[in-house]
């Protein structure tokens, strides 16, 4: 198997632990949806969120990662996710606003990559992603009608941060270094693009403005490349625990 | 930019797709044939029938003792992932002739319903499982 | 809102009513039909909203009914 350029194996290692962490938050609060439909499909979405992440573990293994420190054995600052999944602020619709964001991003970033022997395990994911999204965009809605307010001031701190993830607009077809490298095939600006064109349009008839969204986040200079967000902060602490599962290793099979 | 359907729409599938994993065991020796027979006696966890009647192994070889399987999954996110691919290694590294298997888990081409043959289906059918 | 809730297993198979959902509105329904009868990979998943689904057959006409039109 080829070498990835260190860029991409940084691009894939955020996608992944954005994975990850939406699996944790997913399961989290797949007891507390307001209908038990919303529960189950939580609870579907973490097992197949984590089972991305599994895949994701092989391929940096095999660019040389270390698995144990991939599958969770690190510090909080350690896991690059989309910085919008470090903390829910609020109740089950934040909840939502916050992880239907990262996992767009993280679509969008995964369907773009241009790696033949990738290929197979991109359209799996497409078939889980597909129900993800869409169950997002519909909840979105009906949000938007409960609770405008709440959507508005949750996705102006999220969508950004979900911006930050993707990339900086700056990088286009010439200058974004996967693109040049031939690991993807659409720039991070053009990303950024269908990202903030698909918000607008799902929110364009409802009560929720995103005038307020910083669409031009993040700011190159201040935008770590590695981590892919702006101004540090991490998962918390009791995340970083549970992820690693040391305290389950007791009941775990050999 | 594609959404997630369209990328599933785009993908190809094998024209026969249940003749795929009969093609690649038709390439087998007699001995990766035993093994393959072997492997057919493992039961998918969920289902009543073994793996290899589900379409998830797609390929054995054997090379002076060194097995590697190629398989794949239907649910990416199988919650019985690991268990497999330890029964799988667990039956074969047993036998005479094997020093050493390697399991590899790959997604090209993805698994879908259709690999199953009708004989499968029927006797999942009557199991009372409708895929 | 209500939603009745169709499903086949293959193609050119008889369509059977499988159960039904409440969601505020389609796209929700499809995925919570989706979420909660996922279990069978169907060849063919389909909501109606209930209050679309007209009945053919029905109550006993009453002699009131007729009576009354």
């Amino acid at each position: 198997m080829s070498d990835w350029p260190e860029p991409a194996v940084d691009y894939v290692q955020a996608i992944a632990d954005t994975k990850l962490v939406l699996g944790h938050r997913n399961a989290q609060w797949s007891l507390a949806g307001p209908s038990l439909e919303d529960d189950i499909g939580g609870a579907s979405a973490a097992q197949e969120e984590i089972g991305h992440f599994r895949q994701f573990v092989n391929e940096l293994a095999s660019q040389g990662r270390e698995k144990d420190w991939l599958n969770g054995k690190r510090n909080a600052e350690e896991f690059n996710n989309a910085a919008c999944l470090d903390r829910i602020d609020g109740d089950w619709p934040a909840y939502v606003a916050s992880i239907a964001p990262a996992d767009r991003a993280a679509w969008y970033m995964i369907d773009s990559i241009a790696v033949e022997h990738l290929d197979g395990l991109i359209t799996k994911m497409g078939e889980d992603e597909y129900f993800h999204l869409e169950y997002h965009d519909a909840r979105l809605e009906t949000l938007a009608e409960d609770d405008p307010e709440g959507i508005q001031s949750t996705l102006e701190t999220t969508l950004p941060q979900a911006l930050a993830f993707i990339g900086p607009a700056e990088y286009d077809k010439e200058t974004d270094p996967l693109i040049q490298a031939g690991f993807t095939n659409r720039s991070i600006t053009e990303i950024r693009e269908a990202f903030e064109e698909h918000y607008r349009n799902l929110f364009a008839e409802t009560d929720v403005s995103l005038d307020g969204v910083d669409w031009d986040a993040p700011v190159r200079e201040e935008w770590d490349e590695v981590r892919r967000r702006v101004g540090g902060g991490s998962i918390g602490e009791a995340d970083a625990r549970q992820l690693r599962g040391t305290e389950n290793e007791l009941f775990a099979m050999d | 930019m594609s959404s997630a359907r369209q990328r599933v729409d785009d993908a190809s599938s094998p024209v026969h797709a249940s003749e795929f994993v009969e093609q690649r065991r038709a390439e087998a020796s007699a001995y990766e044939e035993y093994l393959w027979d072997v492997v057919d006696e493992i039961p998918d966890p969920h289902i009543p029938v073994s793996l290899v009647e589900m379409a998830m192994i797609y390929d054995i070889e054997a090379n002076d003792g060194d097995v590697v399987v190629e398989m794949t999954y239907p649910c990416m996110g199988c919650p019985a992932y690991d268990m497999i691919q330890n029964d799988i290694e667990s039956c074969l590294t047993v036998l005479d002739g094997v020093d050493n298997v390697d399991v590899e888990v790959v997604w090209d081409p993805v698994w879908s319903k259709e690999m199953l043959t009708a004989e499968v289906k029927e006797k999942m059918r009557k199991s009372g499982i409708s895929l | 809102m209500k939603y009745e809730v169709f499903a086949r297993i293959n193609q050119g198979d008889e369509t059977l009513h499988i159960g039904n959902v409440r969601a505020q509105n389609d796209r929700l329904a499809r995925m919570y039909a989706h979420n909660t009868f996922d279990e069978e990979d169907w060849n063919y998943l389909a909501v109606v909203r209930a209050e679309d689904l007209i009945e053919v057959t029905g109550e006993r006409p009453t002699a009131r009914v007729s009576a009354d039109e």
